[in-house]
This record gives structure tokens, sequence and C-alpha cells, in this order.
């Protein structure tokens, strides 16, 4: 699945696109589920072709998915304003809340939900304590499904501690201080043992102007060396020698 | 007082203390009401079926059948048949106030006051570490929580009061980027947060700890953990103040007599 990549950079980021290419393998029955915008499809029917797919996925030991579904845009169904059809764990229990209606509200206004339907393209969200689902520190990837009129996202989600074990020898083989950090420069997993996922560490490596710097204390500001992870808003940094 | 009570003998008490298989009916109906309380649960709300219920809180289905009954029985649910059938919160309006008073008054000061301690305590220390780790997505997302909805009274119809406040301390809670904390804080939420509900229906109390909360997003936003800690205290004591007032009104012994014209 992980095809051959050039830079650690890339075989770090190997994992997050081998997940979001299996989600994009969902466009097939999810496409057909909504070909026809007169007819839009129920839940039962939502839930029906996405519950054998994030099943597979979950069942992927390689990847340690904790959860995984599609969640509708707004209207996008018949019977209900907002939906999720979103399976989470080893046992694939259906995450049910008591409210959808406010659990819509709440999803509608979510990183990993919009910014997949505004850009049109995949996302890594994270990592985040996600206390609508999972309850657990998450990273979760999303990508929007229904080309030019979104009908919702299809996503998983991984714990970032599961993260650590997939690419703590990665990283240190690149540098011992390699750091996969987000769009935010937020750390998700480093070789650095002392610095904690969650931290800011590089704000601004996305920018062009001038060289980017550990923030604050970190590293003593040392200016960085940062790798983006192609198609994806991760990046490998580490200091400069 | 047992004769071995070394911090250590204490802690390995813990360990092995039962984990109370007794009382679980009332545990369950208390969690439906405080979530009907916190203004979680609201009135129409479908809740999980028996089983459902049973699984997610990990008990027996008849004890969750049982609970059921109970709250049927004081009539905050009831159980419709047939197709579109199941168990739904039935709250005539303006009475969860009255299920929170009946908490409150039911609560010694001591409980109160804890109770509080416990809140101000984990509230605060995920203010403290937001203010480390927020960045500027996530400080833009606390200020929209605080902006009203345009048009809209302090409360929105059909929302609790102190919704936003509670809102806005959860999202701050998660900023702590600790799962233990923000699970935390959402369990103390739905247990001391209805309380502060009673405290938030004034708008006189509600509208200065709105603005309160904004200079908590400033602190978190300026990276001062210390101020953003302090300021959480505040809201908690304010909050906390509040409700031992109403908590004396409510357990005030009646007048000695009808006839001694007591003012007020």
């Amino acid at each position: 699945m992980i095809q051959i990549q050039t830079t650690p950079a890339e075989r770090i980021g190997g994992y997050f696109r081998a997940v979001l290419d299996l989600l994009g393998e969902w466009a097939g029955p999810l496409d057909a589920l909504f070909a026809a915008p007169a007819h839009r499809p129920s839940r039962r029917q939502v839930d029906a072709a996405v519950e054998p797919l994030a099943a597979a996925l979950l069942d992927r030991a390689d990847l340690s998915i904790a959860g995984a579904g599609f969640v509708a845009a707004h209207s996008a169904l018949t019977d209900a304003p907002w939906h999720m059809a979103w399976w989470q764990g080893g046992s694939k229990e259906r995450l049910a809340r008591l409210t959808p209606q406010e659990m819509g509200e709440t999803y509608a206004r979510r990183e990993w939900f919009t910014v997949p339907l505004e850009s049109g393209r995949a996302h890594v969200t994270g990592p985040y304590v996600d206390f609508l689902c999972t309850d657990e520190y998450t990273v979760t990837m999303t990508l929007p499904v229904g080309g030019a009129r979104p009908v919702g996202v299809a996503g998983a989600d991984v714990f970032v501690e599961s993260l650590e074990g997939v690419f703590g020898a990665d990283l240190a083989a690149v540098h011992p201080a390699a750091t996969l950090v987000n769009r935010s420069g937020r750390v998700v997993v480093s070789a650095d043992p002392q610095l904690a996922a969650g931290t800011v560490l590089a704000p601004g490596w996305q920018s062009a102007a001038g060289v980017p710097r550990a923030r604050g204390e970190l590293w003593g500001g040392a200016e960085l060396q940062a790798e983006a992870c192609s198609r994806l808003p991760l990046a490998v940094v580490y200091p400069r020698v | 007082m047992p004769q071995r009570s070394s911090p250590q003998h204490r802690l390995r008490a813990a360990v092995f203390a039962p984990l109370g298989e007794t009382g679980k009916v009332q545990r369950v109906e208390d969690r439906i009401i405080q979530g009907i309380s916190a203004g979680v649960l609201r009135d129409g709300d479908r809740l999980p079926s028996e089983a459902e219920l049973a699984s997610s809180l990990g008990v027996a289905t008849v004890t969750a059948r049982e609970a059921l009954v109970g709250l049927r029985s004081r009539g905050l649910v009831s159980t419709k048949r047939g197709r579109d059938g199941g168990t739904f919160v039935t709250l005539p309006r303006g009475d969860r106030h009255q299920l929170v008073r009946d908490r409150l008054g039911g609560m010694s000061r001591v409980e109160l006051r804890d109770l509080a301690i416990h809140y101000g305590a984990i509230a605060s220390s995920a203010a403290e570490l937001a203010a480390d780790f927020a960045d500027q997505d996530d400080i833009a997302a606390l200020r929209r929580l605080l902006a009203d909805p345009p048009g809209a009274a302090p409360a929105p119809a059909g929302q609790a009061p102190g919704r936003v406040v509670g809102d806005f301390l959860l999202e701050l809670a998660a900023l702590s980027q600790s799962a233990r904390l923000t699970r935390e804080y959402v369990r103390l939420h739905t247990d001391f947060g209805s309380l502060l509900a009673l405290a938030h229906a004034d708008p006189e109390f509600d509208a200065p700890m709105r603005r309160l909360c904004a200079d908590i997003a400033e602190a978190v936003g300026n990276g001062e953990p210390d101020a953003a800690r302090h300021l959480v205290n505040r809201y908690v004591r304010a909050g906390l103040s509040r409700l031992i007032t109403e908590h004396s009104r409510l357990t005030a012994a009646p007048a000695p007599s009808p006839t001694s014209g007591r003012t007020t």
C-alpha cells in the first residue's frame, strides 16, 4: 500500500496518504448513493453503505484506526438535517449520541468537517482532544465526498498515542529531534522524547518569508529545517545545524 | 481508625475499594436527572433504548429498566409504543430549574463547596495549560463561542442558561491537550455546571461572567497561564457565592410564626 518515497518526510506522510487513499475509494459507493439530487438517501441507506467500508478500515491492524465513517453535510440526507455514520474501535461500535440535532450544530464548525468541504481537499486535523467522538487525544483525516456538490466528508480517527509507534523509528532516523508538525506547527509526534504532542513548535513553517524558528524557548529558538509532506498540511521539522 | 493508615496504605485500599454494586439504579436515575438539569437532555429528546442505556452506562439491562421506571414515576420521561416509540424526556418549561433547586436544597454547604473546589481545580488547570498550547485558530474558535448569535436574547429559547459559559469552558478544557482533564471537566460540568445554570438564569450574573470569559480568552491568547487560571477561579468563586446564597434561601427555616410579620 505504502509507495516508495524519496524523502523521510514523504515516507512519514505515506501513512496519512495511505488512509486518505483508502477513504478515497469510498467515492464509488457514496457517489452512487448521492447520484440523483432529487432522491437524497436516508440515514438508513447511508448507514448500510458506510458500515462495511468503515469496518474494513477498522480491520486494518497496520493502520491502527480508532474510528471511521461518513459525516453528512447539512440537508444532504432526506430524513435528518445532520448525520454521522461513524463506527469506533475493535468492536466497531456505532457512535450514538442522544441529540443528533445538537451534535450537528457542534460538528458543523469543526476543522475536520469545514476544511475539506471548503477547500475540496484532504485534510489532517489535530492532535486535539476529541470530546465529541473518541474522548481521546486524536488525529482525524478527512476527505470531501461528492465533488463539486459536496455531500459530506469521509474520515478516520487515529489516536496520537498509536502514532508514536507508527513513526517513532522513522523520525529518529531523520534526526534525533525530528518532529512531525501539523499546519499550525503543532507537534503530532516527535523523536525528541521531551517534546510533548500538542506543543506549538513551528508556527509559520508554511510561510515563504524567512527561515522558521522554534517557538519561544523550545530548542533554544533554533532555526528549523522544514520538509513538507506533499499534498498534506504536515511537515517534518528539526533544528538546522 | 485502622492502625496502619500510612498514605501508602490508603492508596492500596483505594485500589481494592468496592466498585459500588449497590445503588446503581439510583445512580442511573441521578445521571439522567443531571443531564436534564444541565440542559444536555431537552424536552422531547429520545433516550437510548434500555439495552443501549445499559451497555453505555455499564450496568445490567434490568438496572436500566428499573431506573426508567423510577424516572417515569417522577414524570421526567414517558414511553411511547409503536414504530416511532421510545422513551422521551418530558419536561414542562421551567421545571428544569425546580429540579436543580431540589438538588441544591438537598446538598450540604460542605458538599457544595467541595464540588466547587473540584470543578475549579479542573477548569483552572485546563485554562492554565490552554494558555501554553492554544494557537490563533483556537483563540478565534473560543471568541466565536462568546459572540452573541445575531438578534438573540442572552439565552436563546430552549437553551439552558449558562450554556455559553459552559460550552466556552469545555472548549477551553479541550485546549489543555489532555484527554483526561477534558473527560473530567465534562463529568463535572453535568454535575456542578447544572447548579451553575441557576446562577446564570439571572442576567446580572450571566452578562459579567460572559465578559469574564472574554478576558479568559484574551489571557489564553496572550499566552498568560497564571492570568487564565486566576480568571477561571474568579468565575468559580462568583458562581459558588451565588449558589450558597440560593442554598441558604432554600434551606432557611420557615419563619417562626406566620404572625411575626417578618418584612422582606
